[in-house]
């Protein structure tokens, strides 16, 4: 008696056959808590709390990242479907094991479920729910009958997950979920660990560090779009842009950051780099770097007087100036813009000096950047 | 054929170049996907498609999923998800498998280059 499982019948997906009324989800939690009521202390508790339930536990088939990888039903023509309820929906066909290679049979199913958690997105509500990792928002064939991003057992589930500890989510489990299912900006999920004398801890310590890799410090647009400049050692994507002749491309420097770490702020200036996706091999090292293209400064009496459109911001028109090296940038190899103050590269330098931990840590150049590339093309209307 | 596409205006320039570099992250992407992949870019300015877990997907500006492929990854450069769009290129660079602080430098260009 305790060896059976639940599960909670859905509605169908034609309204014309004659089924089971589905339970609302406060029924469900109503039916849940009556057993537990009813049961609990009598024989019959080892099912309440184990398998009746097991639908709803994190290895069970609804509870899986993809269920298409590993849950298939196979057929005695050699048609192979997700499950019996996807079994005769052609979004839930994977192929047939005579016909189509193991491999594509694979393939097409992880796909498939993909798909079918995509068409319905996800939402903020699952995103923060502390029960994630053990629903990982349901079934995906009954979210598509709902037309639901979330599943239609969620009050249930929340309920059992209370009452039971299946134990916490494992480290990154929220980026590496939102990458695998939902990757769109998943990157910001990610928490990175602060080891000791990692970068991100000798930043955390040192708050002059903190000024040098101030990920709102400059901020990039180029043809309306805005890119906020992160440090390359630090950021979690590489953004690239595409520039031309007749790009609008303006650099936006946080007022305060042309005050920071400078005795003399007049003197401090905007600091500008272009390397080349070319490489050359020189110094000591002999090491494969990017070739150098340019280096600007804009001093603070100039930044000052530009006009500023962005609250809190100096802001300097740099497509002119990126024009003129168009033709030097690498056609085939990203190329690298970086961004700093003189006050700022001075300090990176002294910390490297003074810190081997700091001097191994930020090897490359430490400055906020973005790659780009030049497009040789005349600019028409769309 | 994805190579005898002619672009006609700047814009084309750019989603055609975008394609290009996409092709360093997914050498194996056939030349029809990256056509498909071009005309879809063209049609909506919030169009986008995300390339991550050998899953290519083509998405509408609503976020939603309209289509997804499987695709080959292996032998370009490393990524943990891309994004394309007419306005963005974006590759994903964490490698949590590191174990240290996973994040990645894009490029070489030490200090003294400086």
């Amino acid at each position: 008696m305790n060896d059976f499982n639940f599960m909670i019948g859905f509605k169908p997906q034609d309204s014309g056959e004659v089924c089971l009324t589905a339970l609302s989800e406060e029924a469900q939690v109503e039916l849940y808590n009556r057993m537990h009521s009813e049961f609990e202390g009598s024989d019959l508790e080892e099912g309440l709390k184990g398998a009746w339930f097991a639908e709803f536990t994190p290895a069970y088939c609804t509870n899986c990242d993809n269920c298409g990888e590993k849950f298939f039903l196979l057929e005695k023509n050699g048609d192979v479907y997700s499950c019996v309820r996807g079994q005769g929906n052609p979004d839930f066909y994977y192929g047939n094991i005579y016909t189509d290679s193991v491999e594509d049979i694979l393939s097409t199913a992880k796909t498939k479920i993909y798909l079918a958690h995509n068409r319905q997105g996800i939402e903020e509500e699952c995103i923060s729910c502390s029960h994630l990792h053990l629903c990982k928002t349901g079934c995906p064939f009954v979210k598509n009958v709902y037309q639901s991003p979330k599943s239609y057992t969620c009050l249930l589930q929340k309920q059992l997950y209370k009452d039971n500890d299946y134990g916490e989510a494992p480290e990154n489990f929220l980026y590496c979920y939102m990458l695998k299912n939902h990757p769109d900006g998943a990157e910001k999920y990610y928490k990175p660990r602060v080891g000791p004398n990692s970068l991100p801890d000798l930043i955390l310590r040192d708050p002059k560090l903190q000024a040098v890799y101030d990920p709102e410090a400059f901020v990039l647009s180029v043809d309306g779009e805005e890119y906020a400049l992160r440090s390359q050692l630090l950021k979690t994507e590489r953004d690239y842009i595409f520039i031309g002749k007749k790009s609008s491309i303006k650099i936006y420097i946080k007022k305060e950051a042309m005050d920071a770490l400078s005795d003399y702020p007049v003197n401090n200036a905007l600091y500008m780099m272009l390397l080349s996706g070319d490489t050359v091999v020189y110094g000591d090292e002999q090491r494969e770097k990017q070739a150098h293209i340019m280096t600007h400064q804009i001093f603070k009496g100039v930044l000052e007087s530009n006009e500023s459109d962005k609250e809190g911001y100096y802001c300097a028109d740099i497509g002119p100036l990126l024009a003129l090296y168009g033709n030097k940038l690498s056609g085939t190899r990203s190329n690298n813009l970086f961004f700093t103050t003189t006050a700022m590269r001075e300090y990176h330098y002294t910390k490297h000096k003074n810190n081997a931990y700091y001097h191994f840590n930020a090897m490359n150049l430490p400055f906020q950047n973005i790659e780009l590339y030049y497009i040789d093309f005349e600019q028409e209307e769309e | 054929m994805f190579n005898e596409i002619k672009p006609k205006t700047y814009n084309d320039a750019v989603r055609l170049a975008r394609c290009h570099e996409l092709r360093k992250y997914v050498p194996a992407i056939s030349e029809d996907e990256l056509e498909k992949i071009f005309w879809f870019l063209s049609r909506d300015k919030g169009n986008s498609i995300i390339i991550a877990d050998s899953t290519l997907s083509y998405n509408w500006p609503n976020g939603k999923t309209s289509e997804a492929v499987p695709v080959n990854t292996n032998g370009g450069i490393s990524f943990t998800a891309l994004k394309v769009s007419t306005t963005l290129f974006t590759a994903g660079t964490i490698n949590a498998n590191l174990g240290g602080d996973g994040f990645v430098a894009s490029n070489n260009n030490n200090n003294n280059n400086g």
